[in-house]
C-alpha cells in the first residue's frame, strides 16, 4: 500500500511542479479564435448598430466617404475606445469591451482606408462646440422643419421628429452634429441638404451647424442632472 | 529526539486524552466487504477540505465591494504568482465537490443505506447537499461579472413571484430593490461564514452520527432490515468480519481520493480559472444566463416549462423535492437493501439521473440558449430600419445594446430564446409592450431598472412598429392607450425607396 502513497504522492508533487511552469496569462480568454481582418472585426463588433455593410444599421453609417474624411483618426478610435453618448458602448477590453486596443487601431484604418477612399473632408469640421438656440431655432424652421415637423409637435413632418425630448435624451450632440453635417445618406437623410423649398445650394455654414445643434441640445430635457 | 518527542505526547495525552479520543474512531471495526462503493463521501470531504484552504487564501486576496470585486478577480489572475492556479482550483474542486456529492448520495440512495438506523445519517446529507449547492451558487456570484449579474436577475426573479412577500424577500436577498453593492456584501457573508460554518457543523454531526450507526455493509439479498433486531446482528456481524477502519478502509478512501485531486488539479491547469467573464454593468444585463453546471438542468427545466404553471412549479417544487428527500428514510425505513428487490428505487434513481443529465445536455447545446455576440454582430434588419422615425430608431438601437438581440430574432437573425419580435407590435399593445419589457417573466429579465424612461420608450415605439405591413398596433379594445407623444406624431412613415 505505501507504494501506491509513493506514487500518488510523487505525481501530485510532479502535477504542482507542471503548474509552476504555466505561464501566469493563462486566465485571457482565448477561446474564440482571433479575427483578422478589420471587415471580420467591424461584422464582429459593430455591424448589430452600424449596418451589415457600414451603411442602414440603426446608428449612423460609417461605409460614408465624406465622413471618414473629416473625422481625425485618433477621435474614432477614442469613440470605439470608450464608447459615446448612451448608446454606442465603449469597445476597449479595458472598458469592458471585447477588442484589444490594437484591434481598434486596425479597425479605424481599415475603415478609413477601405470606406473613405476618394472621400473629401467636409468643409464643416466634424466636431466642434455649440453655438446660439436662437439663432438655431430659425436655422431650423428654414432648413429642417419641412421633413422632421416643428418643433414641440405643432406641426408633423414627413420623416419623424428630431426635437422628442426621449429621442434627444438617447443621443449626444456630437451624433447629431453628425448627422447635421454628413447627414443620414444611407436613408435619403438629406440633412445636409439640398433642402425642399431652399436653393439647391443652400448649405450650412460653420456656425449654422453649431447653431442648429445648440437648438437641438437646449431641447433635451436634462432633469437637473438625474435621469429618471 | 524521539524520546523527547514521546514524552512530549504522553505529557499532553495525560492531560487532553486526545489519543484515547481519536484511536477508537480510527481503529472502529467497518464491514469488511466495504469495498470501492464507500469512497467518495470522503472524497467530498477531501474536497471540501480544499476549498476551506483555498478559499481562506482568496479571501486574503479578494476585495468584496462591488467597485473592487471584479478587478480583484483580475488582479489575482494576472498579478498574484499563481494566482490564476488558486481560482482555478478553487472553482474546479468546487464542481468536483458537488459532483461527489451526488455520486455519493446516488450511491447511498442505491444501497439503501439510509434504512434503519442511519435515517438522520441521510437528512443531515441532504441538509450538506443543499449547503454544497448553495455555496457553489454563492461562489459564482463572488465573480461579480456579467454571468453573476445575470444569476442574480433571474433569482431576483423567481423570488418576486412569491405571492404577497415576493417584493420584501426579493429586497432581503438582494439588499435592496436592486443588485448593488449590499448584495455582494450579503452574499460575500454567505459565501466565506455563514455556509461553510454551517457545512463544518453538519459535516462533523455527520461524521459523528456514521460512527454511532457504523458504516452500513453491502446490501445483500435476503439480509432484511428489521429496526427491532438490526443493531444486534450488524454488531455481531462486524465484530466477526469487520476489519478497523485504519489503515484498511482508510487506505482506499485516500488512493481514490489522491487520484481525483489529480483530476481536480489537471483540470484547473488545464482549463484554468473561471470567469470572470467581462464588467459587470448595472446598466447591461448580459444576457448569457448559462449558469455553472450545477445549475445548468434547472435552467433548461425553466426554459421548457409552460408558461401557466412556471410560477407555481418554480416556487412549489424545490420545497416538496427537499421535503421528499428528507422524508424518504422515514418512510422506508426497513425491508431489503438490494437493488435488486427494490426495482421502484432503481428505476425512480435511473429516470431522474437521465432526466437531469438531458436537461443538463439541453442547457448546453440547445438553439433557445441566446447568441451571446448577437448584439453587436447580427444587423438590425435593413427592410426594418428603412421605415423608422428617430425616435424609434433609438429603440432599435437599444434592442442591440440591452442585448435583446441575443435572446430575441428579428426577421429571422439572432438569438431563438424569446419569441421572434418582427410582429410583437400586432400581438402586444404599448402598455403590454412595456410591462414585458419592464417586468421581464417567462425566462426573460426584467428591465426595469435598467432602462432609463426615454429607453423605455424609445423601445415601446420600435417594438411597436414590428408589424407586416397593413396590421394596425395591437390595443386592447375599451382600455385606455398611451398616445403617441404630442412630438412624435404616430404617421406612418413612407419606406424609403433605395
Ligand atoms: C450597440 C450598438 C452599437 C454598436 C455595437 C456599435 N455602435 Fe457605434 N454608435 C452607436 C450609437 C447609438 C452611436 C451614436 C451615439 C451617440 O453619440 O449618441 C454610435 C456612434 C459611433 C461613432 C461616432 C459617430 C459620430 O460621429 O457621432 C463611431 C465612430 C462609431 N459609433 C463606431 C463604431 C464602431 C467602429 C463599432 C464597432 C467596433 C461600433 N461603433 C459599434 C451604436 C453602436
Ligand atoms: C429631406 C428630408 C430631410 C431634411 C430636410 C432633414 N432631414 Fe434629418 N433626416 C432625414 C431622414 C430621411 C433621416 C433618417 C431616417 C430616420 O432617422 O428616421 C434623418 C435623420 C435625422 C437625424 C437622426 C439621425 C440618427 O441617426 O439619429 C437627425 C438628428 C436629423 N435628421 C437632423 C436634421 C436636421 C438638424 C436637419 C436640418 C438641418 C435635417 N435633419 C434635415 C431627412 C431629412
Ligand atoms: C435571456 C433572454 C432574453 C432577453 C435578454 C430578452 N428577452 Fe424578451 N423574452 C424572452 C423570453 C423567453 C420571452 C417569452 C416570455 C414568455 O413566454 O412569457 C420573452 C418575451 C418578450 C416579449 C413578448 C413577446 C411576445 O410575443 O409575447 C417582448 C416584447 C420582449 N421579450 C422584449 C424584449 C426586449 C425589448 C428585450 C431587451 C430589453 C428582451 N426582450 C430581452 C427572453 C429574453
Amino acid at each position: 500500500m505505501s507504494r501506491t502513497f509513493l506514487l500518488v504522492a510523487s505525481l501530485v508533487v510532479v502535477t504542482c511542479g507542471a503548474c509552476g511552469q504555466i505561464p501566469l496569462q493563462q486566465s485571457a480568454s482565448t477561446s474564440e479564435a482571433p479575427v483578422v481582418t478589420w471587415k471580420g472585426l467591424y461584422a464582429q463588433n459593430c455591424s448589430g448598430c452600424h449596418g451589415a455593410d457600414g451603411s442602414i444599421g440603426g446608428a449612423r453609417p460609417l461605409r460614408d466617404a465624406s465622413y471618414l474624411a473629416s473625422v481625425s483618426r485618433n477621435g474614432l478610435i477614442d469613440i470605439v475606445r470608450r464608447g459615446q453618448g448612451v448608446l454606442m458602448p465603449a469597445m476597449d477590453v479595458s472598458q469592458g469591451g471585447a477588442i484589444s486596443s490594437e484591434q481598434i487601431a486596425q479597425l479605424v484604418d481599415g475603415m478609413m482606408s477601405d470606406w473613405g477612399q476618394g472621400g473629401k473632408p467636409h468643409v464643416v469640421a466634424w466636431a466642434g462646440e455649440l453655438g446660439s438656440p436662437q439663432a438655431g431655432h430659425a436655422v431650423y424652421a428654414a432648413t429642417c422643419q419641412s421633413c422632421h415637423g416643428l418643433p414641440d409637435g405643432v406641426a408633423a413632418g414627413t420623416r419623424g421628429s428630431v426635437t422628442d425630448p426621449n429621442y434627444l435624451r438617447l443621443v449626444s450632440n456630437q451624433a447629431l452634429r453628425s448627422a447635421v453635417i454628413f447627414g443620414r445618406s444611407d436613408l435619403g437623410g438629406l440633412c445636409n441638404g439640398p433642402y425642399p423649398g431652399q436653393p439647391a445650394s443652400r448649405t450650412l455654414s460653420s456656425s449654422e451647424v453649431a447653431d442648429v445643434v445648440a437648438f437641438l441640445a437646449s431641447k433635451r430635457p436634462n432633469f437637473g442632472g438625474h435621469t429618471p | 529526539m524521539i524520546r523527547w518527542l514521546r514524552s512530549l505526547i504522553g505529557w499532553t495525552e495525560e492531560r487532553s486524552g486526545a489519543i484515547a479520543m481519536v484511536a477508537p474512531i480510527m481503529t472502529h471495526r467497518v464491514p469488511r466487504d466495504a469495498k470501492w462503493w464507500y469512497v467518495f463521501g470522503s472524497a467530498t470531504l477531501m474536497f471540501f477540505t480544499i476549498q476551506i484552504v483555498s478559499g481562506i487564501l482568496l479571501a486574503t486576496l479578494y476585495a468584496p465591494s462591488a467597485a473592487e470585486a471584479y478587478l480583484s478577480l483580475v488582479y489575482i489572475d494576472q498579478q498574484v504568482p499563481m494566482g490564476w492556479l488558486l481560482r482555478a482550483l478553487h472553482a474546479w474542486s468546487s464542481n468536483a465537490m458537488v459532483l461527489m456529492v451526488v455520486v455519493h448520495m446516488s450511491q447511498v440512495f442505491l444501497h439503501a443505506s439510509f434504512k434503519y438506523p442511519r435515517e438522520l445519517t441521510w437528512m443531515v446529507g441532504v441538509l450538506l447537499l443543499l449547503c454544497t449547492l448553495a455555496l457553489a451558487f454563492t461562489g459564482q456570484i463572488m465573480r461579480w461579472d456579467q454571468d453573476a449579474y445575470w444569476g442574480l436577475g433571474i433569482g431576483a426573479s423567481i423570488v418576486d413571484r412569491v405571492p404577497v412577500f415576493g417584493n420584501q424577500l426579493r429586497n432581503i436577498m438582494l439588499g435592496g430593490p436592486i443588485i448593488g453593492g449590499a448584495t455582494l456584501s450579503r452574499f460575500f457573508a454567505l459565501h466565506v461564514f455563514v455556509l461553510p460554518g454551517l457545512t463544518i457543523a453538519l459535516v462533523g454531526l455527520h461524521l459523528a452520527l456514521i460512527l454511532k450507526g457504523g458504516i452500513s455493509e453491502m446490501p445483500q439479498v435476503g439480509q432484511v432490515v428489521t429496526p427491532e433486531t438490526y443493531r444486534k446482528e450488524y454488531e455481531a456481524r462486524v465484530h466477526k468480519t469487520g476489519v478497523p477502519f485504519f489503515p484498511d478502509a482508510a487506505q482506499r478512501d485516500m488512493v481514490f481520493c489522491g487520484l481525483s485531486l489529480i483530476v481536480v488539479m489537471a483540470l484547473a491547469v488545464w482549463c484554468g480559472p473561471v470567469g470572470p467573464s467581462g464588467v459587470p454593468d448595472p446598466t447591461v444585463i448580459n444576457a448569457n444566463p448559462r449558469p455553472d453546471a450545477a445549475f445548468l438542468w434547472i435552467f433548461a427545466a425553466m426554459a421548457l416549462l409552460p408558461p401557466q404553471i412556471e410560477t407555481f412549479l418554480l416556487l412549489a417544487s424545490p420545497p416538496l423535492i427537499v421535503l421528499g428527500l428528507l422524508a424518504m428514510p422515514l418512510l422506508a425505513n426497513r425491508g431489503e437493501r438490494a437493488p435488486t428487490r427494490r426495482p421502484i428505487a432503481v428505476i425512480a434513481f435511473t429516470t431522474i439521473a437521465v432526466a437531469i443529465a438531458a436537461l443538463s445536455w439541453l442547457g448546453v447545446t440547445s438553439p433557445w440558449s441566446p447568441v451571446m455576440d448577437a448584439w453587436t454582430s447580427v444587423p438590425t434588419p435593413v427592410n426594418m430600419v428603412k421605415q423608422l422615425t428617430p425616435l424609434q430608431m433609438q429603440g432599435a438601437l437599444v434592442v442591440q445594446y440591452q442585448q435583446c438581440r441575443n435572446c430575441h430574432a428579428l426577421d429571422g437573425t439572432g438569438g431563438m430564446r424569446g419569441p421572434e419580435l418582427k410582429n410583437v407590435g400586432a400581438r402586444l399593445s404599448w402598455d403590454q409592450l412595456v410591462r414585458q419589457v419592464q417586468q421581464g417573466g417567462g425566462n426573460m429579465p426584467a428591465y426595469g431598472k435598467t432602462l432609463s424612461s426615454a429607453q423605455t420608450t424609445a423601445l415601446a415605439a420600435f417594438l411597436q412598429s414590428c408589424r407586416t405591413d397593413g396590421v394596425g398596433p395591437a390595443t386592447i379594445p375599451g382600455a385606455l392607450e398611451r398616445a403617441a407623444t404630442p412630438d412624435q406624431p404616430p404617421v406612418a412613415v413612407p419606406p424609403v425607396s433605395q
